[in-house]
């Protein structure tokens, strides 16, 4: 009877202890890989620029200090001080020797070029990952473990691209040419109007600002007074039905603009009521959300006439009697000219027509109402492309072909449009809790001077979870 | 760790020479417990026996609970008529909903004064949270109870009694208990293991005093789920990371002390209670790395950290040797805290640590009242006050913004109440009540009730029971704040307690029959329970359009059920069935449909005793039918209309063997609970045309788990 009990209670606490004591069953070893490569697999020389910083990416912290040494090959260039090329820092019997610090996430170097190539030579230098050397980490390269840069101009061969449209409150629109591997940021709020430099006579809206325009039934701009148009305020929003007709049509068509082509007949413009939008968002919103729109900036009215090439802005707070007046020309080589109310001048937005070929921005869109009609309403993470400058795309789904081997010949020149929606929003789902880039697709996309790329979307979100952190690679295909 | 196990064992070598003479007594307790008419306390004035009580109270006995060998009150509800345990498996919590009203309706005390929770005190309670280690009954009273217990107190009430006495001078009692999780069990990282001990004093006649610990490790349950290390490096959002249910260990720490002398006794009961909840993100982000074409997968994970403290001090006792008062203080804490933070999958390490409290609350609740003011037979009076000085916190109020995500919420609400109990004759006895609710916040609200009980010949008792209980605004009814250009939905500070009122039939008869061990109690009961002004979202603006919680709707619910047990010799059988309608008066939709939708609900327990063996067989038995709700949908024209949406039936069905070893002094169960494997049950809605347009799928258990539970006694 004794030892019964002396068994049950031991096993009581034999049992107690075992389960404080451990806590865990199994422990996976861990990963504690390190891959360098670079960052992209060509690059070149832009314009006149004779400098090139080459990237050199982790595939995660570094843990330890360590040295990566980098070889490198040339077809007709050679190194040294009185030839073609230099590095920084220099190369030691054809190694370049870069050290590691621990806990960066990339390295880069330098090159300089100090000759020019015609433009029917075949210059380059191909660079390589030969040795990395990590303390106490299994290291290696993988992926672009070489480099190859051009010396005369060519188009960029593709690489990744992380546009940095500023996190949650999406502060910027950054305009990107895919060709010259370059990015142009913009405030959202620094401009409100773009006056066409085509051959028409069209102003657009900042979309990406949540502005609205309504026509009103005067031409005379000072005998508008606020209470002449408090009664059109409240459809000029989102979610109201109706409320697309005071916004650009979102695909880009120039003749979609919410405000009517300017005639040379005077009396045939009217004075608009501008909703100016909101200010950039400053509200930190949960991992995953966004605050784009802050502070509501308010309503001017505003005419737009033609002076023979030019436009002529009027404007005026609603209860002005008077009103400013601005003389906007065309801007030849650009899509728009650009007028800010805040500056109450022209300002520089976009890039040159032909220098760019998507805007990541927030922009205003239309949508059917759940209750059925259309409405405005605003997205984030945008992808426009520059229908004006020609630039098409399509979608391709990883159904009919994989992206990887995707080339050339695959693509469908009767599939491209000239849209600005094509991408869009269509690239990732925001609703939680499956917030993601939809991995099934890709597209194809066609600038003005005939490249084909390829593009797969790869985040959207940072590591934290937090929005407006997009990321992008793509591929040269002719 | 074997010098430990060593030292232990000796201890309790020691201890158990210490364990003397083990006599019948605890035969006779379990004979005591079983057989006596159980006294209840909810609602009265002084413990009264459950057939003289005019509150129609139903009891889970200690018994019922040792067989179910639950752990928490989430672990022996699931078996009661009306009653439904809605778990949140994705934030490890469950809920009591009660008539089809959720856990905000429903208010949960221990010993009679509501505990602390997420939106009030007695009020959205996380039932896996209230431990039942010191627990002499459980009582349940369906319909309304304002005057008893003020606001919330609207579909019912669950009072927790706890156990204040022993009868040896030293009563020491350690357990284990061992679950699977549906089939998943391991020593370490898959089951479910419990500890605790309990050692209780009589350091006097009139002293008492005992402490608790227990420690509930409930590892969580993966189902399909893969894990805290699992990514799929083809698609990080497989959703297959994580649990199916959170993991969360919790411990528990009571102490009790006791006084009892003649009329007067009073008690001390403290307990901290402390929990953590791991929520694994189910989805990963990959974080591809093109150029080095690797991968740096991170999960955005939260722990949840609750805290909570709880004092309550009571005395009972006669002033002038006629009053009886009963007079209690509570001094209570809850503290939620959360900690997100971004999980490197690969380097298993933690950054971007962000820790806050998004949900406290801490306050003040005092009771008091006064009974037998008349000296007569024919008319008791008794009057009360309460206090409840309550301020919380709450987060999660509006995404955009952080700075405005987290609102307070103070109130203070005093009350006074006082009834009546009327002998109009020998059969029939009625109790007019009647609280007034002064509130710092809201305006003031009063709560009414009338019971009635007749006693017919031959034992028949025919009670009929009405009662209101106001209900107040939640936090996010209240503050919610989601306001931007795409968006426009709004709290409402405005708002008004929801009326919450309630009738109930009882027609109740037991049968004795002479010469024989057979008794037979049956009960009839029907109700009628509405809760109007129900607050609900509504579009307050077409254009552009704008929602905001508004005092609106009306809900209702009526319903009969039948309850029967039955007694034989060591045999007991109960078997209840209930038929019920809901109906939803939706005020601010343009389509109509407030027809009554039909469920019912059926609940058998049948156990045996084997005495000379020392052990219990016993089942439990449930059955939940059909629930049918209108949901709007849009059809193919985009116009709006009402889709009926079914969410099937399903059952629990648990068993469980009981058996005293050694004088009573080791206890074994062994059990499994949700045999017939009850994981998700599927909810779709029918189309106007008869053709199904969608369906989704209700997690409502882990499916069948299997229990050991070992108890040791020690008592000398």
């Amino acid at each position: 009877m004794r030892t019964t009990r002396f068994y049950i209670l031991s096993f009581f606490i034999l049992s107690c202890f075992g389960f404080i004591s451990c806590s865990s069953d199994d422990n996976t070893a861990n990963n504690n890989e390190f891959v360098v490569a670079f960052k992209h697999s060509s690059e070149n020389f832009l314009d006149d620029s004779t400098e090139l910083t080459i990237e050199l990416v982790y595939s995660s912290e570094a843990p330890e200090i360590g040295n990566i040494d980098i070889t490198y090959t040339t077809e007709n260039l050679t190194y040294g001080e009185s030839n073609d090329f230099v590095t920084n820092p220099l190369a030691a019997e054809g190694i370049i020797s870069i050290p590691v610090i621990q806990g960066t996430s990339g390295t880069s170097f330098e090159l300089t070029k100090l000759t020019e190539a015609l433009p029917n030579e075949e210059k380059s230098i191909t660079f390589s990952i030969s040795n990395i050397d990590i303390a106490n980490t299994e290291a290696y390269t993988q992926g672009n473990t070489t480099t190859q840069v051009f010396y005369n101009p060519t188009a960029s061969l593709g690489g990744t691209l992380s546009p940095e449209i500023g996190g949650p409150n999406e502060p910027n629109q950054v305009y990107l040419s895919l060709s010259r591997k370059e990015e142009t940021l913009v405030k959202r709020d620094t401009w409100d109007l773009g006056f066409y430099s085509g051959n028409d006579f069209r102003v657009k809206l900042n979309s990406s600002i949540y502005m609205f325009v309504a026509a009103l039934d005067q031409t005379d701009i000072d005998n508008v007074r606020e209470t002449d148009v408090n009664h059109l305020k409240s459809g000029m929003d989102f979610l109201v039905e109706g409320s697309d007709i005071y916004v650009d049509n979102p695909n880009g068509d120039i003749n979609g603009t919410a405000i009517q082509a300017i005639s040379e007949n005077e009396e045939e413009n009217p004075v608009y009521l501008l909703k100016l939008g909101h200010k950039i968002g400053t509200e930190t919103p949960s991992a995953g959300g966004v605050a784009v729109a802050g502070e509501e900036r308010g309503y001017k009215k505003i005419r737009i006439l033609r002076q023979g090439e030019d436009y002529i802005l009027q404007y005026a707070d609603l209860n002005s009697t008077s009103h400013q007046e601005i003389t906007i020309s065309k801007n030849s080589g650009f899509n728009f000219n650009f007028f800010s109310f805040d500056t109450e001048n022209i300002v520089s937005v976009e890039p040159e027509k032909t220098n760019w070929d998507l805007n990541f921005t927030v922009k205003t869109e239309t949508q059917e109402l759940p209750e059925g009609g259309q409405t405005a309403y605003g997205f984030s993470d945008y992808v426009e492309t520059n229908t004006l400058g020609n630039v098409k795309a399509y979608r391709v789904s990883t159904d009919d072909f994989d992206y990887d081997s995707y080339s050339i010949a695959d693509v469908d020149e009767n599939e491209f449009v000239l849209n600005q929606r094509v991408i869009g929003s269509s690239w990732r789902e925001v609703t939680p809790p499956d917030r993601e880039v939809f991995s099934n697709i890709f597209y194809v996309l066609k600038d003005a001077n005939e490249n084909y790329y390829k593009i797969k979307f790869i985040s959207f979100l940072n590591e934290n979870g937090v929005r407006g952190y997009p990321e992008f690679k793509y591929e040269l295909l002719n | 760790m074997n010098k430990k196990t060593a030292f232990i064992t000796g201890i309790l070598l020691s201890l158990q020479t210490l364990t003397f003479a083990q006599a019948n007594i605890q035969d006779t307790i379990n004979n005591w417990q079983e057989e006596l008419k159980p006294v209840v306390l909810t609602g009265q004035y002084n413990p009264q026996s459950v057939d003289k009580s005019i509150v129609e109270v139903d009891v889970l006995t200690q018994v019922d609970i040792k067989r179910m060998a639950g752990n928490t009150l989430g672990d022996v509800l699931n078996q009661t008529l009306n009653l439904s345990i809605i778990p949140n498996a994705g934030e490890g919590r469950s809920g009591i909903e009660q008539f089809g009203f959720n856990s905000e309706y429903i208010k949960i005390l221990v010993d009679g004064v509501p505990i602390v929770g997420d939106e009030g005190f007695g009020n959205a309670i996380d039932i896996t949270q209230i431990n039942l280690d010191d627990i002499q009954q459980i009582e349940i009273v369906e319909g309304a109870m304002g005057v008893q217990y003020g606001s919330n107190a609207v579909t019912g009430v669950v009072n927790i009694i706890t156990n204040k006495k022993s009868f040896y001078k030293w009563h020491i009692t350690p357990y284990i208990q061992e679950e699977t999780i549906g089939n998943e069990y391991g020593w370490f990282d898959e089951g479910r293991h419990i500890q605790s001990i309990k050692v209780g004093h009589n350091i006097s006649d009139n002293w008492y005093a005992d402490i608790i610990y227990t420690r509930n490790d409930f590892k969580g349950f993966l189902n399909n789920n893969q894990g805290k290390e699992y990514y799929n490096p083809d698609n990080g959002n497989d959703g297959l990371r994580g649990y199916e249910w959170l993991p969360k260990v919790q411990n528990t720490t009571k102490a009790l002390v006791n006084y009892d002398k003649n009329d007067f006794s009073a008690f001390y009961k403290f307990e901290y209670f402390d929990e953590q909840t791991e929520k694994y993100a189910k989805n990963v982000h990959l974080n591809p790395n093109p150029a080095t074409q690797t991968l740096n997968p991170t999960a955005n994970d939260v722990l949840f950290r609750t805290k909570r403290l709880y004092h309550h001090a009571n005395a009972t006792g006669k002033l002038f040797k006629k009053l009886n008062y009963n007079i209690s203080a509570s001094y209570q804490e809850q503290i939620r805290n959360q900690e997100s933070f971004t999980y490197y999958l690969h380097s298993k390490t933690k950054s971007n640590i962000d820790r806050f409290d998004y949900n406290t609350r801490k306050g003040f609740f005092s009771r008091g009242t006064l009974s037998n003011l008349l000296d007569s037979d024919i008319i008791q009076m008794a009057i009360g006050y309460e206090i409840n000085a309550d301020k919380g916190s709450a987060s999660g109020l509006s995404e955009q913004n952080s700075g405005t995500d987290t609102q307070d919420k103070e109130i203070n609400t005093y009350s006074g109440f006082a009834s009546a109990e009327i002998n109009a004759s020998n059969r029939l006895t009625f109790s007019p009540g009647v609280r007034y609710i002064h509130s710092s916040v809201f305006d003031d609200q009063i709560a009414l009730s009338l019971s009635s009980k007749y006693v017919f010949n031959n034992d028949y008792q025919l009670r009929a029971i009405i009662g209101t209980s106001p209900k107040i605004p939640n936090f996010e009814e209240l503050y919610f704040y989601m306001v931007d250009s795409n968006h426009d939905v709004r709290g409402n500070e405005n708002l008004s307690p929801e009326k919450g009122k309630s009738i109930f039939l009882h027609f109740k008869k037991p049968f004795f029959f002479k010469n024989s061990d057979f008794t037979y109690e049956t009960k009839l009961s029907g109700w009628y329970l509405d809760v109007d002004d129900k607050i609900d979202l509504i579009i307050v603006n077409d254009s552009p359009l704008a929602y905001q919680f508004n005092n609106i709707d009306l809900y209702r619910t009526w319903g009969v059920a039948l309850r029967n047990k039955i007694l034989y010799k060591h045999f007991t059988a109960n078997l209840g069935v209930s038929y019920s309608g809901e109906s939803k008066v939706l005020n601010s939709s343009d389509i109509k449909n407030d027809k009554y939708l039909y469920s019912i609900q059926v609940n058998t327990q049948l156990s045996y005793r084997i005495p000379r063996w020392n052990t219990t067989f016993s089942t439990y038995f449930k059955y939940n039918g059909a629930q049918y709700q209108f949901v709007q949908q849009l059809d193919e024209n985009g116009e709006q209309y009402f889709a009926k949406q079914k969410q099937d039936g399903f059952a629990w069905l648990d068993a469980s063997i009981r058996k005293d070893f050694l004088n009573n002094k080791l206890e074994v169960s062994l059990g499994a609970r949700n045999i017939l494997n009850v994981k998700d049950i599927k909810t779709a809605s029918s189309g106007g045309a008869g053709h199904n347009t969608a369906s989704n799928s209700l997690l409502l258990g882990y499916g069948s788990s299997y229990f050991l539970k070992l108890l040791y006694n020690i008592n000398f």
